[in-house]
Formats: structure tokens, sequence, C-alpha cells
């Protein structure tokens, strides 16, 4: 593999972008505005990283196809671990990507600050190029004090969720950021405990049971936290034995709005289905290490800001980053 | 886990909910079946998760499709949150009042301001700056205007 980042985009901020998590990735950066010039460079180079604009429809589908053409998208040149996809909309408005073999990650560009955000992204862009990250403490900076909690039974979980929202109230982010954190801990924790465990055949075995039931998480069930805090950000994953997430059911998940679609009460279902579209809308850097059939990661970070405002507007992005 | 107070006036139930809705929240058993309206104030729900979500959806559709008249007032910022995020989210209910977050200039201090959205819309969203209680200060909307008011311009 080339220790370089392949940058696709024609976007002044992009490359301003990409510069910076080059720099803090030890990569040089190659730009090229063109899909054609690029999958000939992946196929040539095999870059370590590939960042692309994805603003427009018709420019993906393009690329898609030169990658297509020129290296297969299927190919270990192309690893979707390490594809970065760039729009300035939020990722509903970008669902052509969701079924895309080379959706990896998203990012929704920070065009006010986009060194800031670069300097934030790179933790997740390294952690892309390893070959398993683990862990929360690789998402934050070399500062962060990590704990590690074990949750024993289901029904705890509201005691987990309370513990950290007092957690990042002593670390000073304020009341609504500190509900708002609240909420997305309360989800992922939900589908640790809840979504996660599969059968043999992969159907999930929980789907149905209420999510007031109590039960010992221990085995294959076990539920680790980790919770940290570097001084800007705070971050908290959760972690399951069962790695049975689904690429395209998370990301669908996750785009789903419900603004303008009703949104309709399943009774088959003892969830709701709509708590990871609210993590990631709530903002902040939303993270998924899946190691099929073994584990998950589900990893978010939030930025302490001055105002709730700022912490709406922070920069965001979404990962699923899967090994076999 | 929420606390609820009930007043009921002739045909109108008034409901005041405390705390946090989640998973354990049956509005069934804490609210029962109203008479022909219903008022609801959220003044201090400071979360509600998905499963939440899903249960006040449930029921207050339930509500709705007897024919009960249903009023949404002191929407709490996270309550306003959800009308935003969810196009359904008041099952056909009125919203007439909710709490606008600000943010002191001066000693950063978190502060709420009841609004109407009658007011609101009459103001074409405009939100005046106010008074901080602590220090005097001016505080100021904090938020984003097209997202937490949104709503309102559906």
């Amino acid at each position: 593999m080339n220790k370089t980042l392949l940058l696709i985009s024609s976007l002044p901020s992009d490359q301003v972008f990409a510069a910076e998590v080059a720099k803090d990735c030890g990569l040089a950066l190659q730009t090229v505005s063109s899909p054609s010039i690029g999958a000939e460079m992946i196929d040539r180079e095999s870059p370590a990283l590939i960042f692309c604009d994805i603003s427009d429809e018709q420019h993906f589908a393009e690329l898609e196809r030169e990658i297509q053409e020129k290296v297969g998208l299927f190919s270990d040149k192309v690893d979707p671990n390490r594809v970065h996809l760039m729009s300035t909309e939020d990722i509903e408005e970008s669902s052509f990507i969701l079924e895309s073999p080379l959706f990896g990650n998203f990012i929704i560009r920070d065009i006010h600050d986009p060194v800031g955000a670069a300097h934030s992204y790179a933790r997740i862009a390294k952690g892309s190029l390893q070959e398993r990250p683990v862990g929360l403490a690789q998402w934050l900076r070399p500062n962060a004090k990590i704990q590690t909690i074990q949750l024993k039974q289901s029904n705890h979980k509201q005691d987990a969720v309370e513990a950290v929202r007092n957690y990042v109230l002593a670390a000073q982010f304020n009341q609504r950021m500190a509900s708002l954190i609240a909420n997305a801990v309360d989800e992922i924790l939900m589908n640790a405990i809840f979504d996660a465990p599969v059968d043999e055949l992969g159907k999930q075995r929980m789907s149905s049971t209420p999510r007031t039931a109590g039960f010992a998480l221990e085995g294959q069930q076990t539920v680790e936290i980790q919770v940290g805090f570097d001084g800007e950000r705070f971050g908290l994953t959760a972690i399951d034995q069962f790695g049975s997430v689904e690429k395209s059911r998370l990301t669908k998940h996750v785009a789903k709005v419900y603004r303008e679609d009703e949104y309709k009460v399943r009774s088959t279902t003892a969830g709701a289905g709509i708590g990871l579209s609210r993590v990631f809308r709530d903002g902040g850097t939303f993270v998924y290490v899946v190691e099929q059939g073994k584990r998950t990661e589900a990893t978010i970070l939030f930025k302490r800001t001055s105002s709730f405002r700022e912490f709406k507007e922070q920069f965001r992005s979404f990962s699923v980053l899967f090994y076999v | 886990m929420i606390n609820v107070t009930k007043e009921l006036n002739g045909g109108t139930l008034t409901v005041r909910m405390v705390g946090s809705i989640e998973e354990t929240v049956n509005f069934e058993e804490l609210i029962g079946t109203p008479p022909q309206e219903l008022v609801v104030s959220t003044k201090e729900i400071s979360r509600i998760n998905s499963v939440g979500v899903k249960g006040w959806i449930k029921y207050f559709q339930g509500l709705s499709s007897r024919g009960v008249r249903i009023r949404f007032i002191e929407c709490s910022t996270s309550i306003v949150e959800q009308i935003n995020l969810i196009s359904n989210f008041t099952c056909g209910g009125s919203v007439e009042s909710i709490f606008v977050p600000f943010a002191c200039n001066n000693c950063k201090s978190e502060l709420v301001g009841l609004f109407t959205t009658q007011s609101l819309k009459d103001s074409g969203l405009a939100i005046p700056s106010v008074k901080c209680g602590k220090c005097g200060g001016t505080a100021e909307f904090d938020d984003i205007p097209e997202e937490y008011l949104g709503f309102l311009e559906r």
C-alpha cells in the first residue's frame, strides 16, 4: 500500500481538509478532480486512503463506473473502510451512497473550520488504516482517561445512562448537551443489549422482547462500556460480542428521517427503529467497528462547545468499518 | 421514569409530566383515558428515548383517533426537538406554547423562556434577546433557528 492520501475533488475546502488529515496520518496528499484519473491512480498506486467529493450524484456514479472499469469495485485496492466520502448535505440527501460498495465513511463538510474538523477526523482516518481498530482510546486524544464498565443486567441501562449524564455534566457540558448525549448513550446501549444478540442463522433473538425486560448480561451477551473525556471531546463505546450488524440495515436506519414521512408504530417489534437516526442527527462523530460474527464496537464522540448552537453545528461524520 | 400530576376541570384533563420518558413509561397507566380534552405540559421533561417516542405516539394517536382534543403546552426543549424530528409526534394535537433556550453572553448560564407559538408566528419567528436572571447580562437564543422553530413553518 502506498503512503498517499488520494483526494478526488475540485473543492478548495476539501483540499485544505484532506491536506491536514494527510499530515496527521503521515501520508502524502495527491489531488485529482477527475473520477477517471482518480480510478487510474487507485489502480496504479493503491493509495492508503481515498477521499472523494460526493456532492453530486452524477459525479459519484461516474466515479463508481470508472473504478469498476479500471480496478473493480470489490478489488482489494478499494477497501471501503479506507474510503471517505465527503458531502455538504446530510446523509439522507446522499442516499445514493448507502448501497454502494464504496461506502465506509461519510463526512459532512465543516466549511467554516476545515482545519479543526480535519484534526478531529484524522483520528478516524488513522483508525481506518489499522488492521483492527479496537477501543475508545484511539478516537480520543492520548491524554484521555478511559473508564471501562461491565453492564451486569439489562435493566441497569438507565442507571448507566444517568451516570454518563452526570459524567458529562461534571466535564462542563451544559444541561441540554448532557441530555442529548444521554439519549445517544441510551440508544447505543439498547442496541447492544437487545439488537445485537442473534441466533446461529443471524436472526435477532430479542426483536420482540420488551425493552423493560430484566436479564443477566453474561457470556456472549456481555456488554462493555468504555467512557472517556480528553478535555475537548467526550466519547463512549458500547461493545457487544456478536458482531451481528448488517451494514446496509445500519446505514438505512441512520439515514432515515421522519421530518416529512410519518413514523409508523410497529407492534411486531419491541424497539422503535428510530434510535440510530437520532444519534447521528444529534451531532458528533458516530463510528461502528464490526468484526463480523465476533464483536461490535459502537462509538459516539461529542465535542464540548461553549454554546448549544455550536454543539449542534459541530463537525459530523459516520463510519462503518467492517472486518471479516 | 416520569411523575405525572393530573387535574380534572370539567371536560378537560390537564397533566404535568416531570422526568425522562423511556421504556418504563406507560402512558395508558399514568394518564388513562381523558374526557373530551387533554392538556399536556412537558415543562420538566428532560429527555425522551426512541422507545419513549414510540410509546408516546402510540398513546396520543389512540386518543386522537377517539376524538380527544389534545393541546400541548409548555413544551420543554427536548419535546420541541422531537416535534421537529418526527412529523407526526403531536398526533394531530395543537402546540400552544414552547420553551425557547437562551444562553447568557456574560455568565454563560442556560436559560429558557416560555413563548406561545402564536406570538412566535406573529413576530415572524424572530426571538428577542432576554435579560439573564442570574447576572443581568443579555441572553440570546441558543439553537439553530430553522431547526428549533422549523415545526412552525410546516
